[in-house]
Parts: structure tokens; C-alpha cells; sequence
């Protein structure tokens, strides 16, 4: 396998709505910033992946619109797998360099969720028509069972799932990207309307506009183009069963915990706590954030809910985790994946907007798909742990 | 390292009533049956088919991917044509990432109103007021065509005529009536200079292959079909901008396997094409390297061996024509009638378009 390396990372502004672009427009911006921070040219761009979830669009498959941003010629592939999407474009991505047949490959996400009246009954076509759909099933109605069952079990308090969305806000505030942007506290959060009992309003994620932009190159052309780049040490993937109602503990993420076992295995990583430096995971409710970093092996199941609280998890704690303000801070789902992929690529390379001190691992995790898929990729500074 | 084929699965293609997901699912246990192998031996999903309004559910890998046998494994899916996901699946086999990977094309064209739904890609500043549905993209294509280069309307009839002819052989092929040039130019016109017979109807299915790395593929299989080559291309999206007589993303493509092969035209046995329309046939043909511009027309009279399966005009499954190609091709690799063999797809009015190389 040949050894590949993150080299360039562009990321637009998120918005509600970013009526300021069109669809090609906005994934021009976050391809130019791309190659602005890789230092190279459209032309050196081989092949493209292109991600997105249409139904939030307003247009059925975007990416004949989107070519003209650059794609125009080039080896163009489009991936779409629910929330996970970002991310398993980036893996396709790094698959094409992965592979030998390209050199320089570019994933490429956008996302205009701004364009869909509401993102939940969008979702709710996804499940199966006969058997889940009538129960009203997406993203938050899922996640309030997820909290649901959490604090029965553990005892998991609202005011600890708050501490979650405090945290992810204040790292928000120094990301100049970000969608929310605000200095709140514990008690806003917890006065703040309810959405889906227990998840209030700022536990919940926005629906935002945006695009993002990955390069991926091979070990020779990667060195040439930067002294810092983010080497990919491993990836995962994984699908649980379609039906929710099949799935035995909503308190545990066990698919995530499997991904992610066989993710550590192939990266070389014994403890995730040591080894991992920072982690940008996928947590559109606050919820979701302390399942993340259970299932993860970050956290002993039942103590994640006390990361937040405790500091653990902010940018100066043990674990620091979304330091980019996460998906809670700005949700374009189809293209989410992939900013955490660029968010913990620049961690790595020590050019975060929030950037921890002496990163050398970091973590990038999606979910998609009302809890079925998670995928994960670890990139470092080094090519192995 | 090479990467081979060592199970083929293809189910009916034709409307299917039950609920997708078991069709799929048949798909892949034929695959895996004809591989003498079990799931737990498959490490990677990689699927491919469209996505909501294409198929009537959004994240359509969440049902199409346990029913392949998905279940706590790697999976991912290409929203495009599903020929477009087997090179995919090769680069990750390729890349060390897999040992052995099932890729699975879906195509449930019954579940929407196709036309209405490729109407939602139009873009909604220039195109979509003018309500293009495929078939009226085709249409333009055609017209061009046939100006261009003098074609008859009994030349395109001919198309149709001997791709029924081909599927009629074909189990697996959904339009198997035979007809006759003066039926074609007698029927009704759909889209000018489009007749009813000479654009493809939907229809429904799902196709698996069980690919492998080299040393396993041999062990799995003793006669691996191997995937020699892969190509994939895109043109511009806006119609007036590009040239509509020809199809230059299938000739990027085609240019980009016949490379990774180290190959050209006159060394492919056989091909596999997704003519969607009679017009299609000539001048993917031509974009193929086989017959020069405007020249594809000959090629029917010479006995040129193309779509021995029926071709995308009489099996045209939205999501898994492609594998449909692919699978007949990779059938007759296998069957000892050919020893290389290209199949050819493409989506959006011809802008997307994937060649991938087969041979022994």
C-alpha cells in the first residue's frame, strides 16, 4: 500500500444559507482555498471524489452542476452514504492514491441544507417505508433515545449533556468558520427550548450551507509539496442493520466500538487515550459526543457524560475533542465528514484556528444513516505510531 | 498485484413488486454461491446506485447494504451509474486495503418517475425551466447526430433491431420482443428524431461480482476474470457547451483504461455498451476508438461484436445498467468466447461515463 498523505485543506464560511453562491460556486471556494494551502494548481489535481447528500440540495445530483468548479475531464466519482458521507468521500479519495493509480486525488464536499424546508422529514424517507418510518425516525428523535437510554443507565444528568454544548460553543468562537458563534453558559443551555426531550435547542446541531475541500497525496509528491503534512495511518468503516429497532443497546455505540477497534489495530495505536492526541468526532447532540468517546475507548462506559464537566475534554484537558467547535457548531451534513477530516488534518500540521499544543495524532469520526454507518480515519504527523 | 473477478450474481431485470431490498439481497447469495464462498469471508461493500428520488429512499445504501451482507462490515456507495463502483472497488483491493470485496449495483427505476426526478438536476438558474427530461437530452444528442453525419433514420432502426435480437438470447435481458426496421420507423415518435423503441425503458434489478486480490482470487476461483483496466471521465455539464455529437467523457475514459492496460481498440473482443438510445450505439462506438465520427454505422454491417447481452437498450435498470453490461461481458469472458472484453457506461446525458477492461 502506498503511503498517503493529506496535503490541503479548504474550507468555506457555513451559513443558514450562503445566498451569496450558487452550488458550483461554493464548492469552487472551499477547491480554490484547497489548492491555496496545498500550493498547487487545478491542473495537478487528478481525479476528484465528490460527496454529498442530494435531498437536501434542491437539486438531484450536484455534482454534473459542480463540475464546472474544476472537475471538468478529470477522473470524477461521487459518493453518497448519509452523514458519514464527508468522510467516506475522503476514504475514496485516499483510496485513488492509496491504490498507485494516482498521485494526487481531491475529495470535495457541499452541502446546502439551507435549501430543504426541514432536514428531519428528508430523513425520515430513509428509513424503511413499511416497517419504521409511520414512528417519525431521524437524526434527533434517534439521539433523544440515545440520551434517553443513557441517563437511565448511568444516571447521565441534562446538565452533563449541556456541559458538552458550552464547551463545543466556546471553541466555536475561535473558528473563523464555524456556523453558531456564541459565548453561553450552562444555564442558557439548559433554559433553552426543548427540540426532543431530553435534547434542548443548544444540544442540537444547525443546518448549514458550506463546502469543503481534502487533497490527498502519494509519499513523493506529498514531501514536495509541504514540510507538514498528515499522513493517513489507517481508516474504517463499518454498517450496523438497517433497522433501528434490531439494534440491542441504544446506551452503546458497539458498531463504533468494533470500527473503531479495527481502525487502532491497523493505525498502531494501543491506547487511544495516549496515542491520540485530539479528536474531532461527529456529535450533532450533545449526547451523541459523550457515546462517541465511550464507544472510542476515550472514555470507561457511563463516565463520558463527566468529560465536559470536568474539562477533560476542552482544548487545554486530557482529551481534547472538537476543538473546531463540532458538528453541534455547524452541521452541512453531506459535507460535515470531511471538515472533521480537515479540522483534525490541521490540528496535525499545527495550522488549527484552535489549535492544541504538540498535536501529532488526530482522530476524524462520522456517523450517518439514523445510527447504521460510522467512519473514521487518523492522520499524523508521523507515518507511524 | 492483480484483481479479479471470481462470482457473478445477476438477478431478473425486469419491474420488481417486492420490497428492494430482497432482490439485492439474491443478488449477492447468487454471488457469493457462484464463488463457493460465505459472507464472513467478504471484508469490504462497496455499492452502487442512485440515491433518493432515484430509488424512492434517501441513503439508499441503508437498505441495499445489510442486504448485501453489509452487516459490521466496510461499506460504501458511489451514487452513480454502478459501473462507476468497481473501479472503486479495485483501488481499494488494489491498495492493500481488502482481500476480498463484493461490489453491488441496484437500480429500482419502478419505485420514482424517472423523468421527473432527472428534471430536479437541472440546474435551477439555466436548465431546469426547460424541463429536460433524459429522454429529450437524448433527443438533442440524436439530432446533432444524425446532422452531423447523414444518418438515416433507418440506420438508427437498425440498432434497435439487432440489439432485440441479442437480448432475445439473453435470460436476463428485460426487453426481449422481437422487431423489425419498418416496426421502428412505423412506431410512435417520442422525442424527435427519437421513436419510441429507440430510447431504453426502465426496469428493475441488482448485479454482484466477488472481486479479490490476486493470490486469493486463485484460490478461490481457478479461472479469475481479472480487471485489466478502468477509466472514468466527466464533460461539462452545460449542453450548449459541449460538443453533442460526440461523447467525449467515454473517450476520455476509454483512452484512460486502454492505458492502464497497455492496450487499444483493435485488441478488445468484444464490448458491452449502455445504449441508451439508437443514436447512442454509433457514437459510443466511435468514442470508443472503434469507427471514426460519424462512421459507427458501419460497424453494425461488419458484424462488430457489441452488446451481446442486448445492450442498455433493451435492459436499463437506473443504478445497475452498467453492471448489467458488466456482467454479460464478464460472462462471456468466462464462457471461453472472448479473452478481453470492454463494457462502457455513463449517466447525466452522456456526461459521466466509466470504462473498465475485462480479460482472462
Amino acid at each position: 500500500m502506498k503511503k498517503v498523505a493529506v496535503v490541503g485543506v479548504g474550507q468555506t464560511k457555513f451559513r443558514t444559507r450562503r445566498n451569496d453562491k450558487t452550488h458550483p460556486e461554493l464548492t469552487f471556494e472551499a477547491i480554490n482555498k484547497a489548492l491555496e494551502h496545498a500550493d498547487i494548481e487545478m491542473k495537478d489535481i487528478e481525479a476528484i471524489a465528490y460527496g454529498t447528500m442530494d435531498p437536501f440540495d434542491g437539486i438531484y445530483c450536484p455534482e454534473r452542476w459542480d463540475v464546472i468548479a474544476g472537475g471538468i475531464g478529470k477522473s470524477y466519482m461521487k459518493i453518497s452514504t448519509g452523514g458519514t458521507t464527508g468522510l467516506t468521500t475522503a476514504l475514496a479519495a485516499y483510496e485513488h492514491v492509496a491504490s498507485g493509480l494516482f498521485d494526487i486525488a481531491m475529495a470535495v464536499c457541499t452541502q446546502r441544507v439551507g435549501e430543504c424546508v426541514d432536514a428531519q422529514p428528508v430523513l425520515n424517507t430513509a428509513v424503511c417505508p413499511i416497517y419504521e418510518r409511520h414512528s417519525g425516525a431521524g437524526a434527533i428523535s434517534v439521539a433523544a433515545i440515545q440520551a434517553t437510554v443513557h441517563m437511565h443507565k448511568y444516571g447521565t444528568t441534562e446538565e452533563d449533556m449541556a456541559w458538552v454544548s458550552v464547551k463545543d460553543h466556546k471553541n466555536a468562537l475561535k473558528n473563523p468558520n464555524a456556523h453558531i458563534k456564541l459565548d453561553i453558559g450552562i444555564e442558557e443551555v439548559l433554559n433553552s427550548p426543548m427540540i426532543c426531550s431530553p435534547l434542548k435547542l443548544l444540544e442540537c446541531c444547525p443546518r448549514s450551507d458550506g463546502a469543503c475541500a481534502v487533497i490527498f497525496a502519494s509519499e513523493d509528491v506529498a514531501r514536495k509539496i509541504r514540510d507538514n503534512p498528515a499522513w493517513v495511518l489507517g481508516e474504517a468503516t463499518i454498517s450496523d442493520n438497517y433497522f433501528a429497532g434490531d439494534r440491542p443497546d441504544l446506551s452503546h455505540w458497539d458498531t463504533l466500538s468494533i470500527a473503531g477497534r479495527r481502525l487502532f489495530r491497523a493505525a498502531g495505536i494501543d491506547d487511544p487515550m495516549k496515542d491520540i492526541d485530539v479528536a474531532e468526532l461527529y456529535s450533532p447532540f450533545t449526547i451523541q459526543e459523550i457515546l462517541d468517546l465511550e464507544a472510542l475507548g476515550f472514555a470507561k462506559k457511563g463516565e463520558g457524560k463527566d468529560y465536559a464537566r470536568e474539562g477533560i475534554t476542552y482544548p487545554d484537558g486530557k482529551m481534547p475533542t472538537n476543538p473546531s467547535g463540532g458538528v453541534l457548531c455547524t452541521n452541512p451534513i453531506g459535507a460535515t465528514g470531511l471538515v472533521r477530516l480537515a479540522e483534525a488534518s490541521l490540528q496535525v500540521m499545527g495550522e488549527a484556528s484552535n489549535q492544541i499544543d504538540d498535536v501529532e495524532t488526530a482522530l476524524a469520526h462520522a456517523w450517518g444513516g439514523t445510527l447504521q454507518f460510522h467512519t473514521l480515519m487518523i492522520v499524523s504527523s508521523k507515518k507511524r505510531i | 498485484m492483480r484483481v479479479g473477478i471470481v462470482g457473478i450474481g445477476m438477478t431478473e431485470f425486469r419491474i420488481h413488486e417486492e420490497p428492494f431490498f430482497n432482490v439485492a439481497y439474491r443478488a449477492a447469495k447468487m454471488a457469493m454461491e457462484d464463488a463457493a464462498i460465505e459472507r464472513r469471508e467478504i471484508d469490504s461493500f462497496i455499492l452502487g446506485g442512485y440515491d433518493n428520488l432515484g430509488v424512492g429512499r434517501t441513503i439508499s445504501n441503508m437498505y441495499v447494504a445489510p442486504a448485501a451482507g453489509g452487516y459490521l462490515r466496510h461499506e460504501i456507495r458511489v451514487s452513480d451509474d454502478a459501473a462507476f463502483s468497481l473501479p472503486l472497488a479495485y483501488m481499494r483491493v488494489k491498495g492493500g486495503l481488502s482481500d476480498v470485496a463484493i461490489v453491488l449495483g441496484f437500480g429500482h427505476s419502478s419505485e420514482t418517475p424517472v423523468e421527473l426526478v432527472e428534471v430536479q438536476s437541472l440546474d435551477p438558474l439555466f436548465h431546469r425551466d426547460f424541463k429536460l427530461a433524459p429522454q429529450m437530452g437524448y433527443a438533442l444528442q440524436s439530432y446533432a447526430y444524425r446532422n452531423t453525419f447523414n444518418i438515416k433514420d433507418e440506420d438508427a432502426a437498425e440498432v434497435v433491431v439487432k440489439d432485440r435480437e441479442m437480448a432475445r438470447k439473453n435470460d436476463y435481458a428485460f426487453l426481449q420482443e422481437r422487431i423489425n426496421v419498418d416496426d421502428v420507423l412505423n412506431s410512435e415518435m417520442a422525442v424527435y428524431p427519437l421513436r419510441k423503441p429507440e430510447i431504453a425503458e426502465w426496469c428493475d434489478g441488482c448485479v454482484a461480482f466477488i472481486i479479490a486480490e490476486e493470490t486469493t482470487a486463485k484460490r478461490i476461483n481457478p479461472d479469475p476474470i481479472w480487471i485489466e483496466g478502468c477509466g472514468w471521465s466527466v464533460d461539462n455539464y452545460f449542453l450548449g457547451d459541449r460538443e453533442l455529437e460526440k461523447l467525449n467523457s467515454t473517450k476520455q475514459a476509454a483512452e484512460r483504461a486502454y492505458k492502464m492496460v497497455g492496450c487499444k481498440p483493435a485488441d478488445i473482443q468484444a464490448v458491452e455498451i449502455m445504449d441508451l438510445t439508437s443514436d447512442y450505439h454509433f457514437m459510443i462506438l466511435e468514442a470508443l476508438g472503434f469507427a471514426e465520427s460519424g462512421k459507427g454505422r458501419e460497424l453494425l454491417k461488419s458484424d462488430f461484436p457489441a452488446n451481446k447481452s442486448g445492450g442498455g437498450l433493451c435492459t436499463n435498470a437506473y443504478g445497475s445498467t452498467g453492471m448489467f453490461l458488466l456482467a454479460n461481458l464478464a460472462l462471456q469472458i468466462r464462457n471461453g468466447e472472448i479473452d478481453r472484453g470492454l463494457a462502457q457506461a455513463m449517466s447525466g446525458y452522456g456526461q459521466n461515463a466509466v470504462v473498465n477492461i475485462l480479460g482472462v
